[in-house]
């Protein structure tokens, strides 16, 4: 636990991270699961302006997907951060 | 069999298009069709249908279009359609369309197509933009994997659409297909084995649903199935699920649907490691579409653009538009005066003449004015959408429309209410909940569109010379506050529950097709003149009626229907300090557009458009003349808007509700405006 779980709002732009869990109800996480963010993939924060949503990319960010994500939810968002 | 399979090759196979939303779908499906789509309405919902004819070696194809979705489960309306369809219509193959630069995201509806049994034929679409991202895709390896062909294509440049058409024509004459088994892990699979056993001893059941498909559903806790199995008194089948659920609880130590969404990536992980390979550096990753995002949705420069992006649209539209509804109008009159002049040669009655040269044609008229503004707006919009911009417009506006209790999504559709709300209202499409959407319709008329300017400038023409800018103003931020402040109230009271999360896709930017954006704003445009039209051209006919009802009564005068009807009610705006007869008549008019009540207060005091300031001077006070401005302003949408409102949330219900509400809102404010102002001694 203390290696640093953090909420995904808090991470900075450029970082990758690990999803290790979703506190929320089943129906914020169903949501994400299809959009591709289920516990244990990975993320690339690749913007986070500490204001209005957090702009992250499923994987590793080699593909060409972008997700907006409101900062309610990614307050949610449980990450470790890789490497 | 056999004399069934000899007269088969002369019916119609029914192929169905599925996909992610921004897969490039409708591009496949554009490609596939040409130009011989027919759009409709899926039986009972709002979601539209498109379908579209393909022939092959002799062999006719119906293409269904299926709504994008991430997803085939029960919690949207679009995902219950495609489901559904795929399950009962039992297509005789599903094109499922790829987005091969998204692989992992994209195949978990392929998993879910396959698991139900599906006879699928993959598309893997925009490998350009794939290989341009140094993505390599092993396609043999990967349609081994997945246990059914894969065709490469990109569809915005046509390639790989021939192969595709020959695929599916060699998938459709397999008879068998095995539904795809993933591999729930041990626990969940005994569960599952139960649950299937059980399932297949309700024949009912079991003919309608792939038993196993069923029972992973079940698990999954898909609230439509459990309601359809309480119907069918599948008593057996629904105690074993909870049963199943509660051991599963226990040993996993979680919710079943979580980790059965868990093994299903778990699969697809293992599938993309096998047959993919990216060879990117990290420099490379952050693409064209991101350093452009850095400056379009930047902090401090993303509101300029977006206001600026916005202001040129409406420049477009009602620049462009204005000249062509001259055009209209002109031709329209040039068309009542041939009428009318054909007729009365012909000796045809008077009221006749009326009924064809104001009632019809006039009718006609007052809906086709309205097409170059919608067609250029839906054109302009088109491009926003299809170059992805408006998801970037979307994000920047979600904090401020976060106050309100709304999307980001919602602000776009407002903004357009200030030129008019008919395409304003259509314009909520993009919005995927229905509780967000079905707020800012009803809100939408409260954005003071353009066709409230002429009753304002009349009514400040005669009263408020001085101040006249600024008293159009306050009318116009009057609008805005209400809207904010009956838009918290739906939310609060009728539309409770959570806010739909904030988390959308940002499509990479892409140059729009001229073929894709024209087919999308024509799409758009000409559903409207349909089904909003019927609608306005017949309060028209019906206010047509009341004006020369009873027989022989000078139009509109106080003898005939609506005279009558005016008179009846103007009582009731005796409040409100606008209680004659010819105020409720113009009201009432107004309702066809809301520009009408000039041109009726013009014809009720017989006046001509100059001498009508003068006219109303003599009768009005400028309290009572701005407490009818404010009316004007709030109540009943105009007939196009609630053509709109009823053609949108497919509702008579909520259609009566936006003319309820606004009519009451409008009559308070009215009043108390008027009483204020007496009390305050103004006027």
């Amino acid at each position: 636990m203390s290696s640093g779980l953090l909420p995904l709002e808090f991470l900075n732009t450029g970082r990758e991270v690990v999803i290790k869990e979703v506190a929320g109800g089943m129906s914020l996480r169903r949501r994400l699961t299809e959009l591709g963010l289920v516990r244990g993939s990975t993320i690339r924060i690749i913007r986070n302006d500490k204001v209005g949503p957090i702009i992250v990319s499923p994987g590793d960010g080699s593909g060409g997907g972008r997700l907006a994500i409101g900062r309610g939810m990614a307050h949610k968002i449980m990450v470790e951060e890789v490497g | 069999m056999e004399a069934a399979a000899i007269t088969k090759p002369e019916r119609e196979k029914n192929i169905a298009l599925v996909g992610n939303p921004n897969s490039g779908k409708t591009s496949i499906f554009n490609d596939l069709t040409g130009a011989r789509q027919h759009v409709g309405n899926w039986p009972g919902v709002t979601v539209e249908k498109k379908e579209g004819k393909l022939i092959f070696q002799g062999q006719t194809y119906n293409i269904v279009d299926l709504p994008g979705t991430y997803s085939l489960g029960a919690y949207s309306e679009d995902e219950l359609i495609a489901r559904n369809f795929i399950l009962f219509d039992k297509p005789d193959a599903v094109i499922n369309v790829v987005d091969a630069s998204n692989l992992e995201r994209n195949l978990y509806l392929t998993i879910q197509l396959l698991e139900m049994g599906a006879s699928v034929v993959v598309a893997l679409n925009m490998l350009d933009e794939a290989r341009a991202r140094k993505i390599e895709i092993n396609i043999p390896r990967l349609a081994q994997a997945l246990g059914v062909p894969v065709v490469p294509t990109v569809a915005t440049r046509g390639e790989g659409i021939k192969e595709l058409v020959a695929t599916v024509a060699k998938k459709v004459r397999e008879t068998i297909c095995q539904p795809l088994k993933v591999n729930y892990g041990s626990e969940i699979e005994n569960e599952l084995d139960k649950l299937e056993q059980i399932i297949k001893q309700y024949a009912k059941l079991a003919a309608k649903y792939p038993a196993r498909w069923l029972a992973i559903k079940l698990l999954e806790d898909d609230m439509r199935l459990q309601e359809e199995l309480q119907k069918e008194g599948a008593r057996q089948v629904l105690d074993q699920v909870v049963k199943s659920k509660k051991q599963l609880n226990e040993i996993l130590g979680e919710e079943v649907e979580a980790i059965i969404a868990d093994r299903r990536y778990g699969f697809i992980n293992g599938l993309v490691k096998e047959a993919v390979t990216r060879r990117q550096t990290l420099e490379e990753r952050l693409t064209l579409s991101d350093k452009i995002d850095s400056i379009v949705t930047n902090r401090y420069l993303g509101l300029p653009i977006f206001l600026l992006a916005m202001w040129a649209v409406f420049q477009f539209t009602f620049k462009l538009g204005d000249p062509m509804i001259g055009w209209v109008e002109s031709a329209f009159e040039g068309l009542t005066g041939l009428a009318t002049g054909w007729l009365e040669a012909l000796g045809a009655p008077q009221l006749l003449i009326s009924f064809i040269a104001d009632g019809i044609i006039g009718g006609l008229g007052s809906v086709l004015v309205f097409i170059p503004p919608i067609f250029l707006l839906f054109l302009a919009i088109s491009l926003l959408e299809d170059s992805g911009y408006m998801a970037r417009a979307a994000y920047i506006m979600d904090r401020l429309m976060h106050a309100l209790g709304l999307h980001g999504k919602s602000f776009v559709p407002l903004l357009i209410g200030f030129g008019c709300n008919v395409p304003a209202i259509m314009a909520t499409r993009t919005l995927e909940n229905r509780k967000d959407r079905l707020i800012t319709i009803l809100i939408n008329p409260l954005m003071s569109c353009t066709a409230r300017l002429p009753v304002y400038v009349l009514f400040t023409g005669a009263f408020f010379t001085a101040k006249q800018g600024w008293v159009i103003f306050s009318l116009y931020l009057l609008g805005i506050v209400l809207a904010i402040i009956m838009g918290k109230i739906f939310k609060t009271f009728l539309f409770k529950g959570e806010t739909a999360p904030f988390v959308m896709e940002l499509p990479p930017y892409r140059l729009p097709t001229l073929k894709g954006t024209m087919i999308h704003m024509w799409e758009r445009g000409s559903s409207f003149v349909r089904k909003a039209g019927t609608v306005i051209v017949g309060v028209v006919v019906l206010i047509w009626v009341l004006s020369n009802l009873p027989l022989g009564v000078a139009y509109a005068s106080q003898e005939s229907l609506i005279g009558r009807l005016g008179t009846i009610l103007a009582p009731v705006f005796k409040p409100a300090g606008f209680g004659t007869w010819e105020a409720a008549v113009a009201l009432v008019f107004g309702i066809v557009a809301k520009e009408v009540v000039v041109g009726t207060l013009g014809v009720l005091y017989g006046v001509e458009e100059d001498g009508l300031t003068a006219a109303i001077a003599q009768s009005w006070t400028p309290l009572s003349a701005y407490a009818f401005m404010v009316m004007t302003l709030i109540y009943i949408p105009c007939v196009a808007a609630i053509g709109a409102i009823r053609r949108e949330t497919n509702s008579w219900g909520w259609t009566a509700f936006a003319i309820g509400y606004s009519l009451l809102l409008g009559w308070v404010m009215a009043v108390l405006v008027f009483q204020v102002g007496r009390i305050l001694g103004v006027g």
